[in-house]
């Protein structure tokens, strides 16, 4: 470990936050932070602090809101937090990243630039020479306020395995020669599979570089001046605030925001959902974080601890694995593990004091410490968290949870998404005796886990557990296993710009306030044409019931267009005067404006 | 990350590292001579067999630090016999190994007396260590002759300065293969076009197959030698020599004699694997993409080795550790035993 420097010029600090303000991994939460969910046999923050430690971060602060005993226990002990020249202090937020910053700020704690990290985060990216480029650029221009850095993913809009895991990606337009931010959107296209880009962005910038497919880390370099802004904003909650205030007022205040992306070989990536979770325990078993490997960051004996196999299999010196056991690819067994004969294992992570039973097979599943698997079990795609139990003959196939001490029961079949909590500890509604015992085996002392606090769950569906249990029960796990939420993300971003297609391109959707819309529209074009008003007052007319009804402006040219030539047909259907009827329609320049 | 994880970012020569070693032993042994009186050399060998399970948990794949402790070993264990006189000494042969009855017992011996013995010892090791790579130049030079074609794989020290010496004599021709992912063989190259004699090329690896009926011989080096003649060079090494095999050419391999390790060849044992971000830039979830940095080369395919004790052929190399270590530090486990076969718990 390094020593502080004399110089507090020379002091380099770092935040991370250690609680990520959602309920991604809500069941499992509740009892250990997210912060320490084991990746790799590892807690989550030690890949953090190493890369920071890496760095050459002197202090570390780190924010959570609960469970604030068990992280600080953890970062008392944890020989990553040795590498520091003083150990990392817990402090408590009650809310995301605002309040962390604002009590930086009223602490005073923030002496120089500093490095802002989610605990989540597993990067090898050099967060040395980030911070030193922010501090050229520092001293190149005053005004810069902060580094976001993200991570780009090659290949355009062909989403490798990363982005479709994604919760959202970001679209930017940055400056290319100083990579002075301009701006930054949530991507999403179309059903047209086209973006939007703001004119002013691109204008007001040099060089431009358009960024697609950008994924947030949730790290940055910030200036010393970030805190205070902070305390003045007074709303802003997270990182995506303060950018975006910044850009918007770059003219009054003059900060800037500068975007660095990282690319090619370096990786990084933040565990916020479970399809990342085991997403990323892949890449790490398979060396994509390198030089962070399970070998290394196993602890102070690091390189006798894990004997490392063909194909990435790494095996504990202290596990028993017996020999007619297959581990055949990226393999994890960590120390005290006991693996039985006949075994097939395939992308797993055997725990600390694991047992996994005879003819068993494993694969894409993870084993949290002390989890126990019996004989002839088939586990795919699930994760079982601390000390659960999965009696024999059982199959859990596709994403299947199953939290602290849950004891699933022998001959059951769990498919698709379920999660498991322990009954009687859970306060949400369980299934009668009888379900749980077929559902979930007769030795079980678990129930299946209904949320209470779903956003998708209408709140007439509450009471009426029987009519649609399975669609709700899937709506949870798929939200914690985020299959949905991209596609949902695309969609309602293409209903809004289907109304700025071109007319003509495609029929407009209809909608029930638009018909009500049209008949206002053509009273107002009746009532024009009885009084004989002048083009501007019909002009103003429009307008207000434009804004009356929410009216999109290209959403209004259409149905104006659409409502100025029906008008005349309607009126010689009420007039009923003679079969051909010529109306002159005026020409356009009455409405050019 | 810490040293361990980037060991050819060390830029240190494998003569240097096992003089470190060796330096760092014997001031452990004089101070743990002078603290405790009642020591016996039972418990200074004790203490260096530790050390050498620490250098290999500090990095599985450096045998050199672990066989410089070897060494040390052979010295106190040589010492230890010569002290208790010429009925141990008999004993302590390969034949009557066979017909004594009791092992031979190093508590017996005092620390004090082998105080003079060993430092002396040391200081000739170190000498020797220090002196092996200008031995070995010499020694490797011979076997090139005027006008040749030369193979090499990569960058090594040894083999370059083996080619600059012989190059001070006689003309040849050189054509280095550039190794990827890292390229080092064009580092080869432009050490290489600085020497007059030398008419240097460089040529990707896959193409050694096509050019090496045109060779007259391989000149490479290893990482680790181990015991049966194998292997572990760098990566791109193993099909070199299996082209050589295929068209009969002489292949020699230029490593001092502290690399050469007790252990026998397996492909279990240890590799650095390299992040698989410089083969493939986008990771693939279909793919499974390896970037070791070694290759573990099988015995067989080796003409001879070229030591700074000499040439050496394959079938002799016992000998050699025979005469470099003692027998019973051939086997130093990290005291849990291993499922595989493999005497050198890597």
């Amino acid at each position: 470990s390094m020593s502080k420097p004399a110089d507090e010029k020379d002091l380099v600090q770092a935040v991370v936050l250690a609680d990520s303000f959602n309920s991604r991994f809500a069941p499992v939460a509740r009892s250990l932070p997210r912060a320490l969910f084991p990746l790799a046999g590892v807690p989550l923050i030690d890949y953090a602090l190493n890369c920071l430690a890496d760095a050459g971060v002197h202090e570390c602060i780190v924010y959570c809101r609960s469970h604030y005993k068990s992280l600080a226990s953890h970062l008392a002990s944890s020989p990553q937090s040795k590498r520091f020249a003083t150990p990392p202090v817990v402090r408590n937020a009650r809310q995301p990243l605002g309040d962390a910053i604002r009590d930086l700020d009223q602490s005073r704690l923030i002496k120089n630039d500093f490095i802002l990290a989610p605990a989540d985060l597993v990067t090898n990216a050099n967060l040395a020479e980030l911070l030193a480029e922010h501090k050229r650029r520092r001293v190149k221009d005053a005004n810069c306020l902060l580094t976001l850095v993200m991570r780009s993913t090659t290949g355009g809009f062909n989403a490798s395995a990363l982005m479709q895991a994604q919760e959202r990606s970001f679209i930017a337009v940055s400056n290319a020669d100083t990579g002075c931010l301009r701006m930054l959107s949530p991507a999403g296209m179309d059903k047209l599979g086209r973006i939007r880009l703001e004119r002013a962005a691109l204008l007001s910038c040099g060089r431009s570089r358009l960024w697609t497919g950008l994924i947030d880390l949730g790290l940055a370099v910030c200036s010393v001046h970030v805190p205070p802004r902070f305390t003045d904003e007074f709303d802003y909650r997270s990182l995506d605030d303060l950018v975006r205030g910044v850009l918007e007022h770059e003219e009054i205040l003059g900060h800037t925001v500068s975007l660095h992306v990282l690319g090619g070989q370096e990786y990084a990536c933040r565990v916020s959902n479970m399809n990342l979770y085991a997403l990323v325990t892949r890449h790490l078993l398979d060396n994509w974080v390198y030089p962070m490997t399970p070998a290394s960051m196993s602890g102070s004996r690091a390189a006798t601890e894990h004997q490392v196999r063909q194909r990435n299999v790494y095996v504990s010196r202290l596990a028993s694995v017996h020999r007619s056991a297959r581990l055949e690819k990226s393999v994890l067994i960590g120390p005290g593990a006991q693996v039985g004969s006949g075994c097939h294992l395939v992308n797993c992570v055997i725990g600390s004091n694991c047992r996994v039973g005879d003819r068993t097979r494993l694969s894409d599943c993870y084993l949290w410490p002390g989890a126990v698997v019996s004989s002839d079990c088939n586990i795919s795609r699930s994760l079982l968290c601390h000390n659960s139990t999965v009696l024999d003959d059982s199959q859990l196939t596709d994403r299947c949870v199953l939290t602290h001490g849950v004891r699933v029961g022998p001959s059951v079949v769990l498919t698709n998404c379920r999660l498991i909590v322990r009954s009687g500890r859970s306060e949400d509604s369980a299934s009668t005796d009888e379900e749980v015992k077929q559902q979930l085996g007769k030795d079980s002392n678990a129930a299946v886990y209904k949320s209470a606090y779903s956003d998708r769950r209408d709140e007439a569906g509450d009471s009426d557990a029987d009519s649609g249990p399975e669609n709700d029960e899937d709506s949870v796990e798929l939200e914690i296993w985020q299959t949905t939420l991209m596609a949902d993300n695309v969609e309602y971003l293409s209903s809004e710009s289907d109304s700025s297609s071109e007319a003509g391109n495609e029929v407009p959707p209809a909608e029930v306030g638009e018909d009500h819309f049209k008949r206002e529209l053509l009273d107002v074009l009746q009532r024009a044409e009885q009084d004989k008003h002048p083009v501007d007052t019909m002009v103003v007319e429009i307008n207000s019931i434009k804004h009356a009804f929410c009216v999109h402006i290209d959403r209004l040219k259409a149905i104006l267009a659409y409502t100025i030539l029906l008008y005349p047909l309607l009126k010689c259907e009420k007039d009923d005067e003679s079969e051909d009827c010529q109306v002159e329609i005026t020409p356009a320049e009455h409405f050019s404006q | 990350m810490q040293q361990q994880q980037q060991p050819a970012a060390k830029e240190l020569h494998s003569n240097q590292l096992a003089m470190q070693v060796v330096r760092r032993l014997s001031k452990r042994l004089q101070k743990r001579q002078q603290a405790e009186s009642g020591a016996t050399a039972a418990d200074l060998i004790q203490m260096v067999r530790r050390e050498a399970v620490a250098c290999a948990g500090r990095d599985p794949v450096d045998a050199v630090s672990q066989n410089a402790c070897r060494r040390v070993l052979k010295i106190l264990r040589e010492e230890a016999v010569h002290s208790l006189g010429a009925s141990a000494q008999l004993l302590s042969s390969l034949q009557n190994n066979l017909f004594s009855e009791r092992p031979i017992d190093y508590s017996q011996v005092k620390a004090d007396s082998l105080r003079d013995a060993v430092s002396a010892a040391i200081k000739e090791l170190s000498l020797e260590l220090e002196t092996s790579l200008d031995d070995l130049r010499s020694h490797g030079a011979a076997h090139i002759g005027e006008n040749e074609v030369v193979l090499t794989l990569g960058y090594s020290h040894s083999v370059a300065r083996v080619l600059q010496t012989a190059a001070a004599t006689r003309k040849f021709q050189v054509i280095v293969c550039d190794s990827g992912p890292n390229f080092s063989g064009s580092r080869m190259l432009q050490l290489l076009k600085t020497v007059p004699q030398i008419d240097a090329s460089l040529i990707t690896d896959a193409h050694a197959f096509a050019v090496m009926s045109r060779v007259h011989r391989c000149l490479l080096s290893a990482q680790t030698v181990f015991a049966d003649g194998g292997l572990r060079a760098e990566c791109g090494t193993h099909g070199l020599l299996l082209a050589a095999k295929r068209h009969s050419v002489p292949v020699l391999v230029c490593t001092p004699a502290h690399k050469l390790a007790p252990a026998y060849h397996s492909v279990e044992r240890a590799n650095v694997y390299l992040n698989p971000a410089c083969l493939l830039e986008e990771n693939l979830s279909f793919a499974e993409v390896h970037c070791p940095k070694y290759d573990l080369v099988p015995p067989g395919l080796v003409t001879l080795f070229v030591t700074n004790l000499g040439g050496l052929a394959p079938a002799h190399l016992h000998r050699c550790l025979a005469e470099q270590y003692h027998q019973d530090d051939y086997s130093i486990d990290a005291g849990e035993a291993d499922g595989d076969a493999g005497v050198l718990d890597d």
